[in-house]
């Protein structure tokens, strides 16, 4: 189906690709994974016309394959599903589905609307989202149907080669679910996917065939029998990496001390919710997605205000009431969202890093040192590895997971006591996974408090000192940690 | 079925019920002298104008993008147009077709000019306005005066009949063509629009193009209602799209119960009733002006809120109900 | 392609540069410059010819001779715009004056706005001036004056803002005085004459508030005046800039009872709006400044009385000057106050064909000799009073008394 030769891409010093060679067959699913920095991104949006080559060529069913955009690219039968939100805001779901397209449905010049409508019916409907109208406005839409919306408007010209871009971590299980059905129909059409996913049990069970890439080599190729977590991890990371990355003690141990307490807490569908988080633990909070446990972390660090109820800091019996006050009380928060909320995309990974640490950088008369921030910044690009040219680098040129690492590089610079962690590993390569892991438990052996809020729950289990499960805003039960605890049982209380 | 039109009724309800609260507040005001049917037919003939300069800026607005020489347009057209009418003797039809023609020269211009300089549009426009003054002033310094002969067109039913072939222009060509759901498509998101093969200059350059067919009208409209119009410098012409522009505003709030283009009529002439309502009450002009803009800043303060409000409502109903259920 | 596109984005930058200089150039100043700053520049005028007398021919018989060999004078001349009517009727009547007194007039264009008027005058005042004539008045305008070498200046049709400001210009010696039309008086004629026309319930339209003193003058006068006519109420008024025709249409909807209008100002869009709005016939209407339409809305019985000719003010105001400017003499004695004097006022169609004739047409309301006759260098008996007493008889019948033998 598509025959990739020598592809090589370069930012600036920051070689992205190095002599690409690739061949995926007609009807294959193949797996495309990596460290992030390791080019999979930039691979996939070469392929989809998004940008340009620096050298090398394309072949696409056997004839030379070079597009000059995303339209381009889906004429020629090959679509992809981005990372980021793909859906137009203010419009409806049939007028996203086919912007760029709607000349093909115009007599005399004007557009019948009627026709468009019923054809994403018909789309919706193949993908198995029927309940999605699409005269709606796509505002009305949560995340995962937009996200659907998208998988649509990538499916309108039939392609032979579909990419999906770490779609699946924005989808909830309804999300996930389609686009499997939807994968092994274009496999049993003899059509082609392109999967690139952090998740290597996804891609186990997915995959035909699955990639390795690293600092953009491919290095490897494993086919279907030779896939393991194991194996590829350590095609990864370029070592071995056996057995679990969590922690590997089961003491459950921590301070009688109450650091932070939420009492009758209401915001959202989280009602009358109450915590309380101790020195030197690290509380997992789980669940589905729509449980509660996100706006818990939002409300204990002060964003949103509960309609009852307080979150208090026991040490000066301050109410967290703001953002303001939890930082200053050396509470960090990072979000879910990560590209709105946790990181300024236009600034630079010194500007924010430093950010919420300029009253521990104040020297005499207040001023910061250039060269307290730099040493600061570049501590924190060590622990962390961020890939990335130098603190200088603005953070949109990061690939996701090290945009994830700079948002933890910002908290553990301001050395703080108290850490609410919304889904940190979300995107990020088992590699820095496994960092973080060590990181989050040599933070729990200093004294720190961590609550974190996961959807995975393998990171729950071998993380936490005690699991609050959460089914619709309400606690369902309270795990300790132990060797013996397990998905399944996690499981029968969530859903 | 049933859901449809009762879904269509409370909508039709939402977005007329503005204009009516105006003119019964008014009507009572000033003991129902602003609620003769002269008035209601002075109000909306005066509105004839605004609705259509509005029609102009509402493209641009939608990319996000202030049109300030839109006065300007106007102005030099009407100008230029009234005087070379005179000078090819061709009557109110040779007025219509050179104020489209020197329209949509002008704001092709503009088009062009706001794709190749790179720099925000209001920085475009405001520049160009300053030149758009001055043609007119170069060629015919004394401005233009024309006779009643010429003028019919700004009076009742021939405006009427204006706004209702503009009015159908408008409603085919923003909801009925590709160009139109482009347009809002470039608006809603010009990165994910442009991945999805959409030519942003050429959207942006048919905009303004098209915005001159408007301002060529709202030209003739001009100079028929005034009769005499002088050369004026120094974005002297800009007060020209001030109503427009507030009626563009309360229809993009009105927009959420009905289409734009009935939006632009009854947001704007909202906003005439609102003026001549305050006349009828003998406020005098700096009033006038504080309270429109007033009313404009709460109406979309309100509009741009009201999530907030219903949410902050409801949240407190959830919490009285909690806090008794904790207290039992 | 993008050659050609580049070739065009340059040639249309030049001709928007190109344009914009030479649009600004008019900006502040007289017609016809070429200034590259785009501030006033001086037009040269024809020194030894007479240009304005057109058609018609000085009286014969005049008993002041105008000497030979005058001085040649440079005198700025600022008013708001020299393309509408008033104006160009007030550069045509200067133009007219030039050649005989030997004065090169300098037009500066102040716009409407007060600092942007200083301003050009203040540049125009650096090309060297002898003299001034402005439509404009207050402290800023005798120092920049001062400033450029104690240059003379006289105000027109406008007057200083209070006594208090009266006395601090009167104090500067290059302050020749003001000279001014009698704007509360031509209000109070305007509700004589509707009154006189059955008029009796009374809507106003003016200017804003403040904007120009005249205009806030005449509304004075009105009012004033309508306080004799126990049975004339006043149904409604508006003053906005510019919109007075949604203000007469508001007030045809609200007021049916309205008989009567006064506008401050007598723009065309009056007339237009009138027309539209069916009030041809039912209400009477008085206004300031004479234009096209004012022959056709007499005729239809609209017009009850308009005023206009305030032109006159300027050669006056000139008058004022040339006695200083030629042999020192200052013909107002307290520059504190106003020499008033009248409008043209014009009650019916006969008028108005004679305010053609004689006020705007090539000879203006004062020849060269009546001129030439207020001079004190060239007349020894012109005093104060010579002006009081022309001002006191200043109107179209003495216009036409004066000037008949010249048509």
């Amino acid at each position: 189906m598509l025959t990739v030769k020598k592809i090589s891409k370069a930012f600036g010093p920051t070689r992205a690709l190095i002599d690409v060679d690739m061949e995926i067959r007609r009807g294959e699913i193949r797996g495309l994974i990596g460290e992030n920095g390791s080019g999979k991104s930039t691979l996939a949006s070469i392929i989809a016309g998004a940008q340009f080559a620096d050298s090398g060529s394309f072949e696409l069913k056997g004839k030379p394959y070079a597009p000059r955009n995303m339209v381009g690219a889906q004429n020629h039968g090959v679509s992809m599903i981005i990372q980021e939100m793909g859906t137009i805001p203010g419009i409806t779901v049939a007028a996203n589905i086919f912007t760029g397209r709607l000349e093909e449905f115009t007599r005399f010049g004007f557009i019948n609307m009627k026709a468009i409508n019923r054809r994403a019916a018909e789309l919706l409907q193949e993908i198995g989202a029927g309940d999605i109208h699409p005269e709606t406005l796509i505002n009305r839409l949560n995340f995962e149907e937009r996200k659907i919306v998208e998988i649509a408007r990538a499916m309108v010209a039939n392609p032979d080669l579909l990419i999906v871009d770490e779609t699946t971590t924005a989808l909830a299980q309804r999300g996930r679910e389609l686009l499997y059905r939807l994968i092994r129909r274009l496999h049993e059409e003899n059509k082609s996917v392109l999967f690139i996913s952090h998740d290597l049990h996804e891609l186990m069970s997915i995959c035909d065939t699955i990639t390795v890439l690293r600092d953009g080599i491919v290095i490897d190729t494993l086919e279907k029998e030779e896939i393991s977590v194991d194996r590829m991890r350590s095609l990864m990371v370029g070592r071995e990496l056996s057995g679990s990355y969590f922690r590997s003690d089961y003491d459950g141990s921590y301070s009688d001390e109450v650091v932070l307490e939420a009492k009758r807490v209401t915001s959202g569908i989280l009602e009358e919710f109450n915590l309380e988080l101790h020195k030197g633990e690290i509380l997992g909070v789980g669940g589905l997605s729509d449980c509660g446990m996100h706006e818990l972390g939002r409300v204990l660090f002060g964003i949103d205000k509960p309609i009852t109820g307080s979150v208090t800091l026991k040490k000066n019996n301050v109410q967290v009431k703001d953002p303001h006050v939890a930082t200053k009380n050396n509470m960090a928060y990072v979000s879910k969202e990560r590209d709105r909320e946790a990181i300024i995309l236009n600034a630079s990974i010194k500007e924010n890093v430093v950010l919420p640490s300029h009253r521990q950088l104040r020297k005499v008369l207040g001023l910061i040192t250039r060269r307290s921030e730099t040493n600061l910044t570049n501590k924190q690009i060590e622990t962390l590895r961020i890939k990335c040219r130098n603190g200088k680098q603005i953070c949109n040129e990061l690939s996701g997971g090290n945009k994830q690492k700079v948002v933890f590089a910002k908290w553990l610079g301001k050395e703080s006591d108290i850490l609410i962690l919304d889904c940190p590993t979300r995107g990020i390569d088992v590699g820095v996974k496994a960092a973080m892991y060590k990181l989050m438990t040599e933070l729990k052996a200093q004294g720190k408090s961590i609550v974190m809020i996961s959807e995975e729950l393998p990171e729950l289990i071998g993380m936490s000192d005690r699991i609050l499960l959460l089914k619709n805003g309400r606690l369902q039960a309270e795990l300790r940690r132990s060797p013996d605890i397990s998905e399944k049982q996690i499981i029968q209380y969530i859903i | 079925m049933g859901d449809k039109l009762k879904r269509y009724a409370i909508n039709t309800i939402k977005t007329l019920i503005l204009p009516v609260l105006v003119i019964a507040l008014f009507a009572v005001l000033t003991g129902g002298r602003s609620l003769s049917k002269r008035m209601l037919l002075v109000t909306a003939r005066q509105s004839v104008m605004p609705i259509i300069i509005s029609m102009a800026l509402v493209g641009n607005l939608t990319l996000g993008m202030w049109d300030f020489s839109a006065g300007g347009v106007v102005l030099s057209a009407a100008i230029i147009g009234g005087n070379l009418m005179k000078l090819t003797n061709t009557g109110t039809a040779g007025l219509v077709v050179i104020c489209l023609v020197i329209g949509v020269v002008m704001t092709t211009l503009t088009g062009f000019l706001n794709n190749r300089l790179r720099v925000p549009t209001i920085v475009v426009t405001v520049g160009l306005v300053l030149i758009y003054e001055t043609i007119p002033r170069l060629i015919y310094p004394g401005g233009v005066t024309i006779t009643a002969k010429y003028t019919f067109l700004a009076s009742s039913p021939y405006c009427f009949i204006i706004l209702a072939v503009m009015f159908v222009f408008f409603y085919l060509l923003y909801n009925k063509t590709a160009y139109g759901h482009n347009l809002r498509a470039l608006g809603g998101s010009r990165e994910i629009a442009r991945s999805a093969g959409l030519k942003a200059s050429r959207i942006i350059q048919t905009g303004f193009s098209i915005s001159g067919i408007f301002l060529g009208i709202g030209a003739v409209l001009h100079i028929s209602t005034n009769g005499q119009l002088l050369t004026v410098s120094a974005l002297g012409s800009v007060p020209l799209i001030f109503e427009p522009m507030m009626g563009v505003f309360l229809a993009f709030f009105l927009s959420r119960f009905c289409n734009l283009t009935i939006a632009l009529v009854v947001g704007t002439f909202t906003m005439t009733a609102l003026t001549n309502g305050l006349v009828a009450l003998g406020l005098p002009a700096t009033m006038r002006s504080i309270t429109s803009g007033l009313f404009l800043l709460i109406l979309l303060c309100i509009s741009g809120n009201q999530a907030r409000i219903i949410k902050w409502r409801e949240d407190r109903k959830r919490a009285r109900m909690l806090d008794a259920k904790h207290n039992t | 392609m993008k050659k050609l596109m580049r070739s065009i984005c340059l040639v249309l930058a030049t001709v928007m540069l190109l344009t914009c200089l030479v649009g600004c150039g008019d900006e502040a100043a007289p017609s016809a410059t070429e200034s590259p700053s785009g501030f006033a520049t001086p037009t040269p005028k024809p020194a030894s010819d007479d240009p304005g007398a057109e058609g018609g021919e000085e009286a014969s018989g005049s008993k002041i001779k105008i000497p030979d060999n005058l001085p040649r004078y440079r005198i700025g001349v600022m008013y708001y715009t020299f393309t509408d009517k008033l104006g160009s009727q007030m550069k045509n009547a200067l133009d007219y004056l030039a050649g005989s007194f030997n004065v090169e007039f300098v037009y500066i264009e102040a716009t409407w706005s007060s600092e942007a008027g200083i301003a050009a005058l203040e540049t125009t005042l650096q090309t060297g001036l002898d003299g001034v004539i402005a439509v404009t008045s207050g402290v800023p305008f005798v120092e920049a004056c001062k400033k450029a070498g104690d240059v003379p200046c006289v105000s027109i049709q406008i007057e200083p803002i209070d006594e208090q400001v009266a006395k601090e210009m009167a104090a500067y010696d290059n302050y020749l005085g003001a000279v001014c039309e009698n704007d509360f008086q031509v209000g109070a004629n305007a509700i004589d004459a509707l009154y006189a026309s059955g008029v009796r319930n009374l809507g106003i339209v003016g200017l804003t508030p403040g904007l120009a003193r005249s205009h806030d003058e005449r509304i004075r006068g009105v009012k004033a005046a309508l306080e004799k006519y126990s049975d004339m109420k006043l149904v409604a008024e508006d003053y906005t800039m510019a919109e007075y025709s949604k203000s007469i249409s508001s007030f045809a909807a609200a007021y049916p009872e309205m008989d009567g209008m006064f506008c401050s100002q007598g723009v065309e869009a009056i007339y237009q709006t009138m027309n539209t709005e069916g009030l041809i016939g039912d209400v009477k209407l008085a206004t300031v400044d004479i234009s096209e339409s004012t022959g056709d809305y007499f005729d239809n019985g609209t017009l009850v009385s308009i005023a206009g000719g305030q032109y006159g003010t300027t050669m006056i105001g000139f008058a004022v000057l040339y006695n200083y400017l030629y042999d020192g003499t200052r013909i107002i004695p307290d520059t504190s106050v106003t020499l008033r004097r009248p409008f043209v006022e014009v009650k019916s169609s006969n008028e108005y064909e004679q305010y053609l004739k004689y006020v705007d047409s090539s000879i203006p309301v004062y020849t060269v000799d009546e001129i030439a006759a207020m001079i004190h260098g060239f007349n020894p008996e012109v005093t104060f009073e010579t002006f009081t007493k022309s001002a006191d008889e200043y109107s179209l019948a003495d216009i036409v008394s004066r000037h008949s033998g010249l048509f």
